[in-house]
């Protein structure tokens, strides 16, 4: 008991003597940690819209006005028993009008339309959108002509696969940038520990020549490590709340508008940032601990 | 029974220099010592070797009886704790008033802090510095900074107290007190070894001199003087 409070008293006092120090270990923390929590967030956000994105990704099959039943039944059992398949839907020709009006209500162009111009269709959607290349050459025979039945094979291609290799990228650039800030962070929580047992030498001196032992002598230092790198992450976490709250969520509304995505709501709805944030706050702890232990064995020789 | 005592140790340090060579000396429980002899004769290897600061090249140390070559590492803070020092430069804390430092001690090894309450003003009493308990060092004279530094020494009772050149930033009236203060702490029972090369304060004492010139005893006199 009294050994625990005189190291949290030895701990703030030191904090409160070289208060600078303590200070500008707190605030690097603080900001590198908020940098790392602020690119998971990212990446998650990244993997969310990929994947709703891909859940989204549709081969729209056209069908001829005068297919047979058979026929079309025949594309049908076909497309089910590919493995990419996830739903294939059957839409038509009175379903595509009914939901073209719908789309266009009020609009002049419904007044021009006369009879039914619109084909019968599947919506085929994969579930494995990788593949989606594959799944839409099936539709064409080996000449490179539709095969019987189907009138045309619509699905967004290019946009498609450049979607995919840009957030890949993204993904990758966002993850080493995390390590090379994890990096930073240890090297900076290690060098502030060193120059707070640089600035206490004498006191460590003096402490070994009255028989300190040294788990003694360490432990205000893991102490202040652990506190610096506690503090540093909570303030990070502050600010991340506030930054997830302001600009991702504003972001991900102009990325889904944008992409005619229905609803991305990573931040704000999932545990993400609820993971980030418990991480953030243990990652800073064990980084106070562990940068403070190696300097603690480098530069205290008891 | 001896305090400490050296089986035939040298000392030589990694630039080869040689600080000690085959020592042989006893040092009874109670006993005065002066250790004297010009700068780098060895006093201050001989100190550190007590306090295994550094490790001797060969030979044995026992203290109180025991050897203490091959003391492991964490059995070294307990030996320290029986071991007083002092030094020339004081080593106070500068950010801790003259109670915090002296209380230091306690606090290192552990001691309640009602105990600290009592121990320190006590042995602050000894050294006549009662009424500076909440000073700063640098608000204290020189003289008055050793005497902190010995209360800091002493205040855990140790059987030995180890002086290095306690004198030597001191003016010759001022280093009369802590003489005084140290035969005092002698008297209560210590041994008190003091290296020293202030020939006025070893010829006013006549207690035992041991001479040491370039890492050899030249000399191991009873009530001796400075010498020539």
């Amino acid at each position: 008991m009294v050994r625990t409070r005189y190291f949290f008293s030895e701990t703030f006092t030191s904090f409160k003597r070289n208060f600078i120090m303590g200070f500008t270990a707190i605030t690097t923390v603080a900001i590198t940690l908020f940098m790392v929590g602020f690119f998971a967030v990212i990446v998650y956000d990244i993997q969310g819209i990929i994947r709703s994105i891909k859940s989204q990704v549709e081969i729209a099959v056209y069908l001829e006005d005068n297919i047979s039943v058979d026929l079309k039944d025949y594309i049908e059992q076909e497309v089910l028993s590919w493995s990419e398949t996830e739903k294939a839907t059957y839409i038509s020709k009175e379903q595509a009008l009914e939901r073209f009006k719908e789309e266009n209500e009020g609009s002049d162009i419904l007044k021009e339309i006369q009879g039914n111009p619109l084909p019968a269709s599947f919506e085929i959607t994969l579930n494995n959108p990788e593949r989606i290349d594959q799944v839409a050459l099936r539709f064409y025979d080996k000449d490179g002509n539709y095969i019987p039945g189907v009138n045309d094979v619509i699905y967004g291609r290019e946009y498609v696969s450049t979607l995919f290799s840009i957030t890949a990228v993204i993904g990758s650039i966002a993850f080493l940038i995390i390590i090379v800030l994890l990096l930073a962070t240890v090297v900076l929580i290690f060098n502030t520990i060193r120059i707070s047992i640089y600035a206490r030498r004498k006191e460590i001196e003096v402490m070994k020549l009255v028989g300190a032992t040294n788990w003694f002598v360490r432990i205000p230092f893991l102490f202040e490590g652990f506190f610096e790198g506690f503090i540093g992450s909570i303030i990070s976490v502050i600010l991340l709340y506030f930054m997830g709250n302001f600009l991702l969520i504003r972001g991900e509304r102009v990325i889904a508008d944008t992409m005619r995505i229905k609803e991305l709501a990573i931040v704000g709805s999932s545990n993400v940032e609820l993971y980030v944030y418990i991480g953030v706050v243990v990652l800073g702890g064990l980084i106070g601990i562990i940068s403070s232990g190696v300097a603690l064995r480098r530069y205290v020789k008891v | 029974m001896n305090m400490i005592e050296f089986k035939n140790v040298s000392k030589v340090y990694e630039d080869e220099t040689v600080a000690l060579k085959n020592i042989n000396l006893s040092i009874k429980k109670g006993e005065f010592l002066f250790l004297v002899g010009p700068s780098g004769s060895g006093k201050s290897t001989f100190i550190k070797l007590v306090i295994k600061e550094i490790r001797e090249s060969s030979g044995s140390i026992y203290i109180a009886g025991r050897n203490i070559c091959n003391l492991k590492a964490n059995r070294i803070p307990q030996l320290r704790r029986n071991v007083g020092c002092v030094f020339q430069d004081f080593k106070l804390l500068p950010n801790k008033t003259v109670f915090e430092n002296v209380a230091f001690t306690l606090e290192v090894i552990g001691k309640p802090s009602y105990e600290i309450k009592v121990q320190v003003p006590q042995v602050l009493k000894l050294v006549g510095l009662y009424n500076k308990l909440n000073s700063y060092p640098h608000q204290l004279s020189g003289g008055e900074q050793q005497r902190v530094s010995i209360a800091r020494a002493f205040v855990n009772r140790p059987p030995i107290l180890l002086a290095d050149e306690p004198t030597g930033n001191i003016d010759p009236q001022t280093s009369e007190g802590i003489m005084k203060i140290l035969s005092r702490i002698n008297l209560i029972g210590a041994t008190v070894l003091m290296a020293t090369h202030d020939r006025n304060i070893v010829n006013s004492m006549r207690r035992r001199v041991v001479e040491l010139e370039e890492g050899e005893i030249i000399r191991d006199q009873k009530r001796g003087v400075y010498g020539d």
